[in-house]
């Protein structure tokens, strides 16, 4: 359900960005999530189209890129790949894991087609 | 044209959040964020907490779908006590605690609880500016939760056993839970807590001393991950 929460925030942004740089239509929109991020592709797409309903980026191609998930244990410094269940070391087997990526929810960038308009202020 | 943005989706909640730390840290006030699943026993947790602490003086923000029925039992209890209907949402957003704050008087008050909403996944994703993430798991809703619901106990600074009580009565499997746990991190420690009996009573009031001693109110410990 916080998709739909997440959903309300990126496209609050979006017509900011429309706003700034004099979009009316925004095209693209590449959103970066991390695969431990509980956020569900499917779910999210479904609420940015409820959400961005009635904005510039109504239309837009909505894609979502997964990160994958990257931690160093913080006793032997091995490099990993945790799961949502399990970020125990592989090597000494002690889950104290320093995330370096996989949290991620990131607005990465947007694509417009036609030319900016005067920017609204 | 491609505009690259590279921003956080949840930075305005993060800016509010942020905002909201900021003033625990200068009101010197212990903000701890309780979350778990609905009937675990939040507002129980603090109807015999807040009277323990005296005399120093704790504030709550109480979030529910509807109802006033949380506050009204925290009342007697707490220095003061906003309630939050979130209507639909299922989580609390941080501009509803800065909203809150006006209300409460944080400068006077050594302990903020914010009850959250009853749900073990959505407020996990949501940063309030707490500066602590209390999880209760109640032994009726049964051995297998911290497996089926993970993520919440990965960020959880501490996993409150409540009902413990009923540990024997359920054949609740504690080692189990246990190490589904340390599977998820091995630092946070787990509280067999009865508000009926009273187990776990002196260690968990013990715990929330030492970490405002250990001035987590002065510090800012929610760390995003750097972006790209």
């Amino acid at each position: 359900m916080h998709e739909f929460s997440i959903a309300d925030s990126l496209v609050e942004q979006l017509r900011d960005i429309a706003a700034e740089h004099g979009l009316p239509v925004i095209d693209r929109v590449e959103l970066e999530i991390g695969e431990l991020r509980q956020v569900i592709p499917d779910i999210m797409q479904l609420a940015f189209r409820e959400t961005a309903r009635g904005t510039p980026a109504e239309d837009a191609e909505f894609v979502i890129e997964e990160i994958e998930a990257r931690a160093e244990c913080r006793r032997c410094q091995t490099a990993f790949r945790p799961t949502t269940w399990d970020y125990s070391c592989p090597d000494c087997g002690v889950a104290d894991a320093q995330m370096l990526a996989g949290n991620a929810l990131i607005l990465k960038s947007i694509e417009a087609n036609q030319t900016p308009q005067a920017a609204i202020a | 044209m491609k505009v690259n943005v590279v921003r956080n989706v949840l930075q305005a909640n993060d800016l509010v959040a942020g905002e909201c730390r900021n003033q625990f840290r200068d009101a010197d006030t212990l903000a701890v964020n309780l979350i778990s699943a609905p009937g675990s026993g939040k507002t129980t947790l603090l109807e015999k907490t807040l009277p323990a602490l005296s005399p120093a003086e704790s504030i709550v923000i109480v979030g529910d779908l509807e109802t006033t029925r949380d506050a009204d039992r925290l009342e007697p209890v707490a220095h003061e006590v906003v309630q939050i209907n979130t209507g639909l949402s299922c989580h609390l957003y941080a501009n509803q605690i800065a909203q809150s704050l006006g209300e409460l008087p944080l400068d006077a008050s050594e302990f903020l609880f914010i009850e959250n909403v009853g749900n073990m996944v959505c407020p996990g994703e949501f940063d309030l500016g707490e500066n602590l993430k209390v999880i209760l798991y109640s032994v009726p809703e049964g051995d297998d939760k911290v497996a089926k619901y993970p993520t919440i106990f990965r960020v959880a600074d501490l996993v409150l056993l409540t009902k413990a009580d009923l540990l024997d009565a359920l054949d609740f499997d504690l080692e189990h839970v246990r190490q589904d746990i340390a599977r998820l991190n091995a630092n946070v420690p787990v509280l067999e807590f009865s508000a009926k009996t009273g187990q776990g009573m002196d260690e968990w009031l013990a715990w929330l001393h030492a970490r405002r001693e250990e001035g987590l109110a002065q510090e800012a410990r929610f760390v995003t991950e750097p972006l790209g």
